[in-house]
This record gives structure tokens, C-alpha cells and sequence, in this order.
């Protein structure tokens, strides 16, 4: 496992740098700007000390007036470095983390429209990784942090400019100092990562107990299980800590590795001074510059790999992000129009005019209005058939009612109905037309289930997402639902303050909002008190009565009154007919 | 109950005092140590310069080499305090964590009301900042402070530099730093307010994505998002704004020191000494070196120090405000069994939370081979009853027997771990393989229908498979089923299972009283009063009704109720 884990090579695939670039690509021209503004700022603050020294070795004696004069000379270069670094390092990270911050709008554009499949194999701990650690990483790494590296970047370029200023000579000793510096990094980079890396995979299985235990300690008590589960989150959190004990480790060796050759160069540059002195090619203040130089460029070479490792970690983050930038979208989705990366997936045209005249076309009323043509489906491929050769069709303002067991596919027929699921053979068809655009497609159909989403906030929010619509017409479709709550009505998470009935009337009003054709009710499960289960028959009849339906029922009371009833059975149409005549059959079959 | 006896903790952490306490004096010996290499590191330090004036007066290679080792040492020192003080954070670390699971673990109730996120921060936040202190701040504080503290004395004693003037310009620095990082530990206060609500929300995105894409709603949401993302960016810029001129400030105050020395040396020389003497060149190039590489470090680190300490500040408070949280205590007069054939006794049981009288005086048995619903309007107090029963809160009764329970909460519980492990609720659980197929049969949850790939060893949970409501309520039910006790309490088992499924569980559950077991269920779903032996109906906390399925039917009011 260990020596895996050792031979592993990460390397980046070549589209994060595309993706990077593409964070940065409104910014480009003031990025480069002010980088430039930022290195020479850092080199006219080091280039103090070399200017101090130049003044100690031409005066043989030092007084107070010709002191003056570079004091001055330093007040003001000193002044205009100052003001060069305050101002590239304050707009840098500022225009660095507005850029890193379109990544996350970029991926959560992108993960929405990801198929159904994708969700239902992932977990949502993984996911929502991504959007917690990993951009916290990126985004934190990327701002100040990055301005930081940088600017020790030109420090370190600065010093060596300065040295080989003093004597030529110290070009060599760099360069060879330079080439072991990178051999040290090189033999600890891979285990630093590797050891990094392991950090991170070890973090979510604790993280995950805990929240897990949050959330269960009743049952955990209850059950007497309180030893199992401590000893379980005491190995998982001390396998994490001892990852992060080895990192430490890792990093203080590779530290001392590199002060050690710090030292060397250190002494062997005192060495070179000696020399040079004797040979009278430097003045004493010079030999100073050099060995504080060589003291604060090993500071700056420290501060400069501790940043360089971490910007590996955020790197893993972009790579990261940058897979589901890059993973397929299901089938018929678009970006929206103002997503601005360009990956290859398809986008919305941004001319909202040309949109509204292709669906007034469609409003056209074409027979049959919705028809499915042998239609096969299964949950993953190669997988036993849920659906088997459905063919069905509904006229305009026709109620249409689907019966059958537990199991037969009647929730999997509306899952299928409104593509979450790619099927494997056979059409579905609007009007007779073809509906590429999922949005679109989607769009013709409400389904009034008490499974739908509520969230914490009030009736009005609950209601429309969008904000399109005034109170008056909020108000006016409560009344048509029979729905007797106040828009200011406050909903809690998961609208846990709402009765079952109360949902499906909610769902039913956001149906009547959007304006769909084709309406499902989904009866999924028995957890509807008797007085809405009233209101939304009512509702039904009347609200409903001239729009097409589709009811999944479970009580057979619900698709007495439809038009037409299908039955099926295990996957298949078993019947298909007037609504008495099916209910019959199917009862005296149980 | 043995199992829970084992809590007891050799840590006691009751107040922040124990707390801080805690943190920078247990293992004081290994504390001691840092802090002497930290004292070396700096020592080290000081004396190159003076090898390093020596060199260049004497141009001798012991001097040279001298200063060349001890920069070594120095350096190594450094690196040792501060990988010894991460070591200690760590472990540190895990001794809280311990602690504070624990503590989550025994917590009946928490009138703090933290949500889960918040209590998981406590776990993946709050405790390693709070050993900030000892990963940065204890080697850091050292190792910035020393140079800081010992300059003045060091310039006055050599070159009689006036310890008034160092010690005033180093205080001056110490608060503007001081200041700057009060501000940054705001700013990122905010920050970690802000990155929460936000990861609410996509948590809320990613669990409900099916009907946003159902709705149509994915767009709105989204934006919903991203207004929060913004939010947080538009804190976060300030924030880097603040850190950056701090930053500024600090990586270029050693050439602003540099010039106050040269101005020193200046006014010095005009006031004091007498006009033609020249300065000492030496002196002059060690000063500057004091001031220019000697403080570089440190004056460097202060800033994210001091935020570092404000930081780990706040995290303590949070800390001890949850650890000092206690279990309130119940008074129960008599637990022992007073009659022959019950499952449950209960005598005048009171409930009472932030002086609410939430249940008032219940008194009802259970006995054996019952079935017994428990309804009422919502927010009567049914949950806390049956949490009552099984000493979840902290109740005042004359009597409470319970024989072996098993219990269903409302909200079901799912590990991540095999399907197998959350039958038995037991990591690499033992129970043979049949009798977990078994319960699952029971609890009607069907391994292929439930589309579970790798049957009994399938990942579930919040690193696998994701379930669906039903699904958890089934598996919950079929870790009961496994192993079912005396007394069965169910909290709304049929809340999210359709009607097919409902039959048959009503199917085991007969089938179970039938074994000698007995229920208190509470529900919703009023077909199953049919086969009920009794109905408890509570209203405002106040048991109103106890009696048979027909004695209930008949009375008007109670029709009423069920319509």
C-alpha cells in the first residue's frame, strides 16, 4: 500500500491551465500590469541595502552631511516601493479571487445539469467536497496567499540581481546552489504529496462519523452501542492524525535539509567574499549585503516551498473543480446563456425574443398532445428492463390514470416521463414534436407530489423561486388551490411545519404558476390527512378539469373519474382502456 | 446499560479556564522543552551578527564558520520548535476531539439548539484553531516575541542605543499589528459565517436536485447560490484588502527600520557628539543588520499571529460554551415494575423545558402483547412522550417502569457503512447473513427492487449510496426487526412508505405482538387504528382519551379529529 502510494506520479491534466487562464481572462491585461508594478516595487525595496553599502564603501569616513543626503534618497525610494507594494499586492489578491470565484459559478452552472444517474451513484458528501474544501482552497490560496508567493517570487529574482550587482562571481555559486535546491525539493515533493493527499482522503470518512453520530446519538444510545461508535471515531480520527504527524515530519526534514544547504552557502559565499576582499574587488559593506542577502534569501526560499506545496494542494482543488467543468451534461441540457467558460457543452442563445416566438409555435394544438412510443428503459445499462415496450398517448385535456403494484413501474414510468433518466429505446413526443432544449421540455409538465422541494423561508419564496409574479397573482392561485395560508406564512427546512396535504397544494399552485400543460399527480405515498386529501380531489376536478393529467394513483378512489386507465404490470402494459373497465379487471385479479 | 458505563472520562473540562488550561500546560514537560529550543533558536540568532562583524573586521575563517554553524542551529532550532508544537497540537487535537464526541454522545438535548453543521464545525474547526496556540503561536510566540523583547536590551547594551527609543518603536508596531489583526480576525469571523450559510444551501441543492430539475428551478437556485458565493467574495476581498496592507507594512518595515536607525544615528550625532567625529562603520552595518534580517522573521509574522491568537480566541469560547453543556437531571420516584403482565408502567409523568409545561401528569400502562396508537393534533407532544419513555429528557414522575425497548425516531438513522452494519448497527457486524435478509424481508425492504447493488454489502450513507426517505425509515425498522425488544416504540413509521408497503409492515407488526411484544405508535395514518388494541390521545400535553378503537369512534368529537 505504502510503496503504491509512493510510485504514484500526480500529474495535472493539461486542461486546468486552460481552465485557470480561463478564470483570469477578463483581468489579463491589469494582471500583468500590476504584476510588473509588483516587481519593481520588491526590487527597488531590496535595492536599498546595496545602495546603503555602495555609500559605506565610497565615504572612507562618515558624517552627519553626507549621511543626510542618502538618507534621504532612501526616505524616497523606500516611499515609492512602499506605495508599489501596497498597491500590486491589494489589487492583485482583489482581481485574483474575483477571477477564482467564477470557477465556482462556472461548476455550479455545470452540476446542475448533470444527469440524474450521476447523483444517484455519488455520494453527497463527495460532491458537496468541492464546493466546501476544495474551492475553499483554491479560493483561499488564490487570493492574498497568491499575491504573497509572488511577491516572495521577485524577493528571491530581486536578490540574485543584487548579487551578481556586487560580483559576477556569485551567478555561479546561485546556480549551483539553485540546481540543489531543486534536487532537494524533487526527492521530497512526491512524498509531501503523496503524504498530502492521503491527509485529505483520511479527513472525510472522521468528518462523516461525527456529522453521523450528530445526527443519531438517540439511536446510537439507545441501541447501547456508545463504546462501538467511540472506538470507531477514535481509529478514524487517529489515522487522520497520524497522516498529519508524517506531513509535519515530511516538511521539517525537507526544512532542515534545506537550511543545511543554506548554511553551506552561507559559509561558501563568506568564503568567495574573503577572497574577493583580498583581491580588493569588494568593499567591506558589500561582503555584509552578501551575507545578509544569503541570510534572507534562505528565509525567502523557506516561505517560498511552504507556499509551493500548498499551491499543490490547491492545485489538486482546480483539478477537481475542473473534472466536473468538464463532465457531461444530460441529455438536452444547456448552459445558461451567461455561463462563460467554454468547455463544449452547449449554451442557451441569450436572445430571450427568438425563444418566446419558438414556443408561442408550439402552443399550436396538435393531436395527440403527448405520446410515448415503445419505450424500454432501464436503470443502468445491461440491467433487467424496468419498463418494457410502453406505447401510450394522451389527447388535450384527456385524464389519464396509471395503476399497478408496488413495483410495477409506475414511478419509474414518470421519472422516464420527464428525462431524468436517459431511456434506452423509443420517443417521447409533445405535439408530435420532438423537444430537444430539457429545459423546454421540462417545462410542459408539473407534477403535484408532496415530495417536492420546500425550503426554509416564507409561502411567497416557496412559491416563486423566480420572483416573476405579484402578489395579487400569488394570491389568486391560493384561492383557486383552496390553499388557506398567508404568503407571509413562514416554511421551515424541508417544510417540516407543513401536513402532507398542504405540500401537494403548494406543488399544485407552482404547477398552475409555470403555466405547464400536462399535470401528474403523484400519489406516492399515504401520509395525507383527510381533510386536503378533500381539497386536492377538488382541485382536481375543478382547478384541473381542462388540463391534461396524468394520475399515478395508489387508491384506486383517485382514477375513478379519469377518462382512460393504464395498468402495469411488472415493467409492461397489462391493460389499457376505460377507466371501469380496467379498475374491474385489475381488482378481481388481486 | 454496561455499555454506557465506560463514559466516564478521565478529562474534565467544565469551564474555559480548564479549558485554556488544558491546552498550554498538559504534558508541561514537553511545553518546557519548545520552549527552550525556541530560546536557543533565538539566542543562535542574535549571536551571528557578531561573529559576522568579526569576519569582516578580521577577515578570520573560525569567525566565519562560527557564524556559518550557528546559523544552522538557529535555523534547525526553529524548525524543531515548531515541529514539536505541531506534534503537541495534535495531540492536543485528538484528546478534544475525543472529548467532545463524548460529550455529543451523552447530550440528551441541547438547549443551545446547534445545528448539526455548527456541531461538525465544532469538530472540523473550532478544535484545531483552537490549538493554534500550540501548532503556531507557542513556537511563533517565541520565537517573534524573543527577537522583539531582547533588540532593545541587545542596542542599548552594545550600542548604547536609548532603550526608550526601540522599545517605543517597537510598540508602536505592536499595536498598529495589533490593531490590523482585531480587523482581519473579523473579517474572517464573518468569512466562516458566511461559507456555512452558503454550504447550507448547496447542501439543500444537491439534496433536493431532482425536483429543482422537476420544477424547472435549477437556474433560481443556482442564482440563489451564487448571490451567497458573492456575498461571501465581496467579505472575502475586504478581507484580503486588510491582510495585504498588513502584509505590506510587515514585509517592508525592516527597511523602514533600516531608516530610523540611519535618522538615529543622524540626530544623534548633531545633538550629542561633537560635529567632526566620524561614525562608526561597523556599528552602523550591524544595526542595520539587527534591524533589516535579524527582525525580518518575526516582524513578518506577527500580523498573522496576533489573527491567529484572536482566531483561536473565538474558538475556545465556542469550545468551552458547548463543553460546559449538562444533562438535566430526571426525578423519578420508582422505576421498578408494579404490576404482573406490563411492557410499561408510567405514573404522573411531567415534562417541563425552559419552565414550559410540555407534558403534564400522564399516567398510562402498556401491557404485554398491545398495540397501542398514540395521536393527537400536531405539536401535542407525541415525540416527547415517547422520548420521555425511553430517558431522552429530563422528566419528574412517581413512576416509570420500562421493560427492554427498542425505538424508531421520526428523523431515521443511517451510517456510512454497509447495509449490513446498519441492521446490526455495529461496525463489521456479526449477525449471520440470514437474519439480516431476514428483518430486511420484514421491514419490507427489498434488496433488488431497492435497487442496491451489492445487496447486503452495499455502501450506504453519506460516503455511498444515497437512500431515500422510505428507504431509511425501512432499514431503521429492519434494525428493530433484528432484534426486537419487549416494548416497541415507533415515531411515525409510516410517514414516507406508500400504501402497499404500510399493509404489510402492519403485517410484522401483528405478527410480533403476536410474539408476546407490545407497541406505542405514533402516526398520522388513521387505518391503522383498526388494528389497534388502545388509543392514546394527547392534546396541549394532557392525556385526554385512553380507551378501545370503538370507544374512540364513537365519540363525536374524536370523529371529528379523524375527518
Amino acid at each position: 500500500m505504502k510503496q503504491k502510494l509512493q510510485s504514484r506520479q500526480i500529474h495535472f491534466s493539461k486542461n486546468i491551465y486552460n481552465t485557470l487562464f480561463q478564470c483570469y481572462r477578463p483581468f489579463l491585461f491589469q494582471i500583468f500590469f500590476i504584476l510588473f508594478i509588483g516587481f519593481l516595487g520588491r526590487l527597488i525595496l531590496l535595492s536599498n541595502a546595496q545602495l546603503i553599502a555602495q555609500f559605506l564603501d565610497q565615504h572612507k569616513e562618515i558624517y552627519s552631511h553626507n549621511l543626510s543626503s542618502l538618507v534621504w534618497k532612501l526616505f524616497f525610494l523606500l516611499s515609492v516601493a512602499f506605495l508599489f507594494t501596497i498597491i500590486y499586492r491589494t489589487i492583485f489578491s482583489r482581481l485574483s479571487s474575483l477571477a477564482v470565484s467564477r470557477l465556482y459559478d462556472e461548476t455550479t452552472y455545470r452540476v446542475s445539469r448533470f444527469p440524474m444517474s450521476f447523483f444517484d451513484a455519488t455520494p453527497v458528501g463527495q460532491i458537496s467536497t468541492r464546493f466546501s474544501s476544495d474551492y475553499g482552497n483554491v479560493f483561499r490560496l488564490f487570493g492574498g496567499p497568491l499575491a504573497e508567493f509572488l511577491s516572495i517570487l521577485f524577493d528571491l529574482i530581486s536578490i540574485v540581481i543584487i548579487m551578481i550587482f556586487v560580483h559576477p562571481i556569485f551567478l555561479l555559486s546561485l546556480l549551483i546552489s539553485g540546481l540543489l535546491f531543486r534536487f532537494i525539493l524533487q526527492i521530497n515533493q512526491n512524498n509531501l504529496r503523496t503524504q498530502r493527499e492521503q491527509q485529505s482522503i483520511l479527513r472525510g470518512p472522521s468528518v462523516a462519523h461525527f456529522s453521523e453520530t450528530v445526527q443519531g446519538h438517540v439511536s446510537i444510545r439507545q441501541a447501547q452501542r456508545i463504546m462501538t461508535f467511540r472506538k470507531r471515531f477514535e481509529n478514524l480520527d487517529q489515522l487522520f492524525i497520524n497522516c498529519k504527524n508524517r506531513v509535519v515530519f515530511q516538511l521539517m526534514k525537507f526544512s532542515i535539509q534545506l537550511n543545511l544547504m543554506s548554511s553551506i552557502l552561507f559559509f561558501i559565499h563568506g568564503i568567495m567574499c574573503f577572497y574577493l576582499l583580498k583581491l580588493q574587488l569588494i568593499g567591506i559593506s558589500q561582503v555584509t549585503v552578501i551575507l545578509g542577502f544569503t541570510v534572507l534569501a534562505t528565509n525567502t526560499l523557506q516561505m517560498f516551498f511552504e507556499w509551493y506545496s500548498q499551491f499543490d494542494e490547491a492545485l489538486i482543488g482546480v483539478e477537481r473543480l475542473n473534472h466536473y467543468l468538464r463532465h457531461q451534461l444530460e441529455l438536452g441540457a444547456k448552459l445558461p446563456a451567461y455561463s462563460d467558460f467554454e468547455t463544449n457543452h452547449l449554451k442557451k442563445s441569450n436572445n430571450p425574443e427568438l425563444v418566446k416566438t419558438r414556443i408561442n409555435t408550439e402552443k399550436q394544438l396538435v393531436e395527440p398532445f403527448l405520446s410515448v412510443q415503445d419505450l424500454n428503459f432501464s436503470y443502468f445499462e445491461h440491467a433487467d428492463n424496468i419498463l418494457t415496450d410502453i406505447n401510450f398517448s394522451v389527447k388535450m385535456g384527456e385524464k389519464l390514470g396509471i395503476i399497478g403494484r408496488t413495483g410495477a413501474g409506475k414511478t419509474s414510468l414518470i421519472s422516464v416521463l420527464l428525462r431524468l433518466y436517459p431511456f434506452q429505446s423509443g420517443q417521447i413526443f409533445i405535439q408530435q414534436k420532438h423537444i430537444e432544449d430539457i429545459d423546454d421540455y421540462r417545462k410542459q409538465f408539473s407534477v403535484i407530489t408532496q415530495e417536492q422541494f420546500f425550503f426554509k423561508g416564507d409561502l411567497r419564496e416557496n412559491l416563486d423561486l423566480f420572483q416573476l409574479f405579484k402578489d395579487s397573482e400569488l394570491c389568486e392561485i391560493l384561492r383557486q388551490t383552496g390553499l388557506n395560508l398567508d404568503l407571509n406564512f413562514k416554511i421551515e427546512e424541508k417544510g417540516q411545519n407543513l401536513s402532507g396535504g398542504e405540500k401537494q397544494l403548494i406543488s399544485l399552485a407552482r404547477g398552475l404558476l409555470s403555466k405547464a400543460d400536462i399535470f401528474i399527480f403523484d400519489e406516492a405515498t399515504s401520509n395525507v390527512d383527510p381533510q386536503s386529501e378533500n381539497l386536492i380531489h377538488k382541485a382536481l376536478t375543478t382547478v384541473l378539469a381542462a388540463k391534461t393529467q396524468i394520475r399515478i394513483a395508489h387508491r384506486l378512489q383517485t382514477v375513478e373519474d379519469c377518462d382512460r386507465i393504464i395498468w402495469l404490470d411488472q415493467g409492461q402494459i397489462k391493460k389499457e382502456g376505460p377507466a371501469k373497465e380496467v379498475l374491474e379487471a385489475f381488482k378481481s385479479s388481486r | 446499560m454496561n455499555d454506557n458505563l465506560n463514559l466516564k472520562l478521565k478529562l474534565k473540562l467544565n469551564s474555559r479556564l480548564d479549558l485554556i488550561f488544558f491546552i498550554l500546560f498538559s504534558r508541561w514537560l514537553q511545553k518546557i522543552q519548545i520552549v527552550f529550543l525556541a530560546l536557543i533558536a533565538t539566542f543562535a540568532a542574535l549571536s551571528v551578527p557578531f561573529f559576522q562583524k568579526h569576519f569582516v573586521e578580521t577577515l578570520s575563517i573560525f569567525d566565519l564558520s562560527s557564524a556559518a554553524a550557528l546559523t544552522f542551529l538557529s535555523f534547525t532550532c526553529f524548525q524543531l520548535t515548531h515541529f514539536f508544537g505541531t506534534r503537541e497540537a495534535l495531540i492536543c487535537q485528538s484528546e478534544l476531539s475525543r472529548f467532545l464526541y463524548s460529550h455529543i454522545l451523552s447530550l440528551k438535548s441541547d438547549p443551545a439548539n446547534k445545528t448539526v453543521g455548527e456541531k461538525v464545525a465544532l469538530y472540523t474547526t473550532d478544535i484545531p484553531s483552537a490549538t493554534m496556540w500550540l501548532e503556531q503561536s507557542l513556537p511563533y510566540v517565541l520565537t517573534t516575541f524573543f527577537p522583539l523583547f531582547l533588540t532593545p536590551f541587545f542596542l542599548d547594551y552594545f550600542y548604547q542605543v536609548p532603550i526608550f527609543f526601540s522599545v517605543s518603536v517597537i510598540a508602536i508596531l505592536f499595536l498598529f499589528n495589533v490593531l490590523m489583526a482585531y480587523r482581519q480576525s473579523i473579517f474572517f469571523y464573518r468569512f466562516k459565517i458566511l461559507a456555512g450559510e452558503r454550504m447550507g444551501l448547496v447542501n439543500e441543492w444537491l439534496q433536493n436536485i431532482k425536483s429543482l430539475k422537476t420544477l424547472g428551478w435549477t437556474s433560481a437556485f443556482e442564482n440563489k447560490i451564487i448571490k451567497k458565493r458573492k456575498e461571501e467574495t465581496l467579505n472575502r476581498i475586504s478581507m484580503v484588502t486588510n491582510g495585504q496592507i498588513m502584509n505590506s507594512f510587515s514585509a517592508s518595515i525592516t527597511f523602514w527600520l533600516n531608516l530610523f536607525v540611519l535618522i538615529f544615528i543622524l540626530t544623534m550625532s548633531k545633538t550629542m557628539t561633537q560635529e567632526n567625529k566620524p561614525i562608526d562603520k561597523s556599528t552602523l552595518l550591524i544595526l542595520l543588520w539587527v534591524m533589516g534580517i535579524f527582525l525580518s522573521r518575526p516582524l513578518r509574522q506577527l500580523p498573522w499571529l496576533l489573527t491567529m491568537m484572536f482566531d483561536a480566541l473565538t474558538s475556545v469560547n465556542r469550545l468551552s460554551q458547548f463543553f460546559i453543556l449538562k444533562n438535566l437531571d430526571s426525578h423519578i420516584e420508582t422505576t421498578a415494575q408494579q404490576k404482573k403482565t406490563t411492557a410499561l408502567e408510567l405514573k404522573n409523568l411531567c415534562l417541563s423545558i425552559d419552565n414550559k409545561k410540555i407534558l403534564k401528569n400522564i399516567s398510562f400502562d402498556i401491557f404485554e402483547n398491545e398495540i397501542v396508537a398514540l395521536i393527537g393534533p400536531v405539536g401535542s407532544g407525541k415525540t416527547l412522550l415517547l422520548k420521555s419513555i425511553i430517558n431522552e429528557c429530563p422528566v419528574v414522575a412517581d413512576q416509570l417502569y420500562v421493560a427492554s425497548s427498542s425505538y424508531l425516531p421520526q428523523d431515521p438513522f443511517v451510517m456510512s457503512s454497509s447495509v449490513k452494519d446498519n441492521i446490526s448497527l455495529n461496525y463489521e457486524s456479526a449477525d449471520p447473513d440470514e437474519l439480516c435478509l431476514q428483518a430486511l424481508k420484514d421491514a419490507e425492504f427489498d434488496l433488488t427492487t431497492d435497487r442496491l447493488p451489492h445487496k447486503l454489502e452495499t455502501i450506504v450513507g453519506e460516503r455511498g449510496l444515497n437512500l431515500s426517505g422510505g428507504q431509511k425509515q425501512r432499514l431503521n425498522l429492519s434494525r428493530i426487526f433484528l432484534n426486537p425488544k419487549k416494548l416497541i416504540l415507533l415515531d411515525d413509521p409510516f410517514s414516507s412508505v406508500d400504501i402497499g408497503t404500510e399493509h404489510k409492515l402492519i403485517e410484522t407488526i401483528k405478527n410480533l405482538k403476536n410474539k408476546n411484544h407490545s407497541f406505542l405508535v405514533t402516526t398520522q395514518r388513521y387505518t391503522f387504528l383498526d388494528i389497534c388494541d388502545r388509543i392514546l390521545f394527547i392534546e396541549n400535553g394532557q392525556l385526554v382519551f385512553n380507551g378501545s378503537v370503538f370507544d374512540f369512534k364513537s365519540e363525536e368529537k374524536y370523529r371529528d379529529f379523524l375527518k
